[in-house]
Parts: C-alpha cells; structure tokens; sequence
C-alpha cells in the first residue's frame, strides 16, 4: 500500500511516497492476537505432567453410567405390548436395538388416544419388520 | 344356563384403567428438553440411552466439585476458542450426535489424555487425546489421526508423502500448501473436561494450523463438568 506525503518548508514542497508493508503489518497484529491468546501452541511436558497429576487428584465416581440395555422407558413399553398385544409383541422383539429405539419414541410421542395408538404402533412395528 | 362373555367388556375396562396408569409410568420426571426425554446413540458396539439422573437429590462428586486449580496451566478458556470455530452447549451437541454423528457425516471427540478418558465420557465419543493434533509429536500419529477424520494427502509429484509434511511442517503453515486433501473432512466435534479445560482448544488451534476448515469443527466448552452437571448419561470406557 503506498501512501503519498505532501510535505512543505520555506523552500516549497515535495512529495514523497511511503510504502507502508499492509501485507507485514497484518501478519504481526495477527501473530500478536494469537500468542496473546495461548503464548504457545507447542504442548510443554509440564502441561502434561500438570494433567496427569490432576487426573490422578480427581476421585471420580461416575454417576449416571450409560447402560447398554433397555431404557426404563423400553421395559415398561414391552411389557405393556407382551400383555395387550402378544402378536405385535413377538413381531417387536425381532427388531433391532435400532428399531425398538424408534418404536418406544414413537409411542412416547404419540398424542392419540390410548385405541390409536395401539394401532399407530403396531403399524409401525410391522412396517420396520418388514422393511428387513 | 346363559353363561355371560364378561371377557371382551372386562378387557376393555381393563384397557381404560391400566394403560392410562401405565402410560404416566413411561414419562419421565426429569427430561432433557420439554420435548426430549432421551436419545439412543451409538458408542461403539454398543447402543446408549443418553437421559438425566432422575432422582432430584443427586448430587455431583468427585474432582467436578472443585471451583479453582492452578492456573495456569488450567486456566479459564474463551467462549470462541478461534475464528470460525463455533462453541456449542449441550442441546447443539445431542444435535450433533442426532444430525450427524448417527449419519455418519461427524465425529464426536473426547480430546483428553487417556487418564482422564478412561473415569468416563460421554455417549458416541472416540478418544483422540489432543496431543495426537501436535504435529511437534509424531508425524506418523498425525497422518493416522486425520485419516480417521476422512483426511486425506494430496497427491505429490515426487518424494516421499512423510517427506512433503516434514517440508510442510519445517516452513510456514500455509493452508494452500498443506499436504492435506480436507474436502472430505468430517465435521468434528471436540471436547475435555470443562471451562477450564485446555486440551480441546489446543486440539482445535492445531487442527486449525494444520489447513482443517473451521466451519467443520465445533466446540462443546462446558466438556464433562457442564455435561455432568446436569445428570447427563456417561459410560466408562472398557
């Protein structure tokens, strides 16, 4: 980028042009920004001593632990169709984790009255079994 | 003698008084959302119900309690870790988890060391502990690392590939020369252990260093504490 300067004594005027590197200029105030921000992107063994130690400090009981079976949700669905709809039940526990998943969110989603739903469930089980 | 067929009547009224009950015994107290009460995720062979602790006395234990470590080097982050780069919470990231991660267009990753993954994490995450972004470390690992996140190299005209890293990596870290095809980058979505956590913004600062588009990373802030905090579902790594 150049920029001209227009400059005047007793003896007149002259001009004269500065190229101010914009290009130079950028790169510094971004460099700055960035090590201001993390004065470094190298990772330090004292980092990662720092870590290991605290890890070891933190006593940690998991709570909540993820199971990989049923939701309570699930169980209480099955049981529900093993009683009042024994057919559409032996359909349903062909299905996969997957399709079982879709199955209790269908019903927990579902605002039709209880007959309704019944049906909107066995359609759907139905319909995901034989999509196989 | 008439015999009376109470059966069709009597399961009828049955019908009316038991499923309604049970209907209640479905809904949970402590949902995600109004309209969310769980999501099932894939974490690795395996099929997790992400949901909240539902008993309203639970309370958090352990080194999530703590209010203050020394900082630095655990020192409070930025909301927006970097330019580009969009910080998510947890509604964003079960978003993720539903849009992508079960798509198969993003990956979840827990970016902490391996003494931390292992006490848990969340549902549908793979470990890749934020050291392995370092290009200071290994080259080989970094190569492996970004094949995961569908990265490929670019076809070079002569020379070894390790070769054109090495050169890449010893000069300025210009996206345009980067050895690294990230067309096909998955979006990713990094996280550690919290707000005072640096190992994801470290993983992300590098990805960013290495060429990665920033529009296809994100970054869950709040990590493990936030997450844990509200009764969030975790499993313990095998």
């Amino acid at each position: 980028m150049k920029k001209h300067i227009k400059q005047c004594n007793t003896f007149g005027c002259a001009t004269t042009i500065s190229i101010a590197p914009f290009s130079f200029t950028w790169v510094i105030a971004s460099l700055f920004f960035i090590f201001a921000a993390n004065p470094s992107l190298v990772i330090g063994d004292d980092y990662l001593d720092a870590l290991s130690t605290e890890a070891e400090a933190s006593a940690h009981v998991p709570t909540n632990t993820g199971n990989t079976g049923p939701s309570e949700e699930q169980v209480a669905l099955e049981k529900l169709l093993q009683k009042e709809k024994p057919t559409t039940f032996r359909y349903y526990k062909k299905l996969n984790r997957w399709d079982k998943a879709t199955v209790v969110e269908l019903y927990r989603t579902d605002n039709a009255d209880t007959p309704a739903k019944f049906d909107h469930l066995r359609k759907k089980i139905l319909d995901l079994y034989f999509k196989r | 003698m008439k015999y009376i067929d109470l059966t069709l009547p009597a399961s009828v009224v049955m019908a009316f008084v038991i499923l309604p009950v049970s209907t209640n015994t479905l809904a949970l107290e402590v949902k995600i959302t109004q309209d969310m009460a769980s999501m099932p995720v894939h974490h690795g062979d395996d099929f997790i119900n992400i949901q909240r602790i539902q008993d309203q006395d639970n309370v958090l234990t352990g080194g999530y309690t703590k209010t203050s470590r020394k900082c630095p080097p655990f020192c409070i982050q930025p909301l927006h870790v970097a330019p580009g780069v969009i910080t998510v919470a947890e509604l964003e990231l079960l978003e993720f988890i539903d849009k992508k991660l079960e798509m198969g267009s993003g990956i979840l990753i827990d970016a902490r060391t391996p003494a931390w993954y292992q006490k848990a994490t969340i549902p549908g995450s793979i470990n890749i502990p934020f050291t392995h972004f370092d290009p200071e470390k290994s080259v080989e690992t970094l190569a492996g690392v970004l094949l995961k996140l569908n990265v490929h190299k670019k076809a070079t005209g002569g020379g070894s590939f390790m070769d054109s890293i090495r050169n890449f990596l010893s000069g300025d870290a210009n996206a345009a020369d980067s050895p690294w095809d990230f067309s096909q980058a998955k979006e990713i979505l990094l996280y550690c252990n919290g707000i005072w956590c640096g190992q994801s913004p470290h993983a992300i600062k590098n990805l960013l260093s290495l060429g990665y588009p920033a529009e296809k990373i994100y970054y869950y802030r709040g990590g493990m504490q936030a997450w844990q905090s509200l009764g969030l579902t975790i499993v313990v790594p095998k």
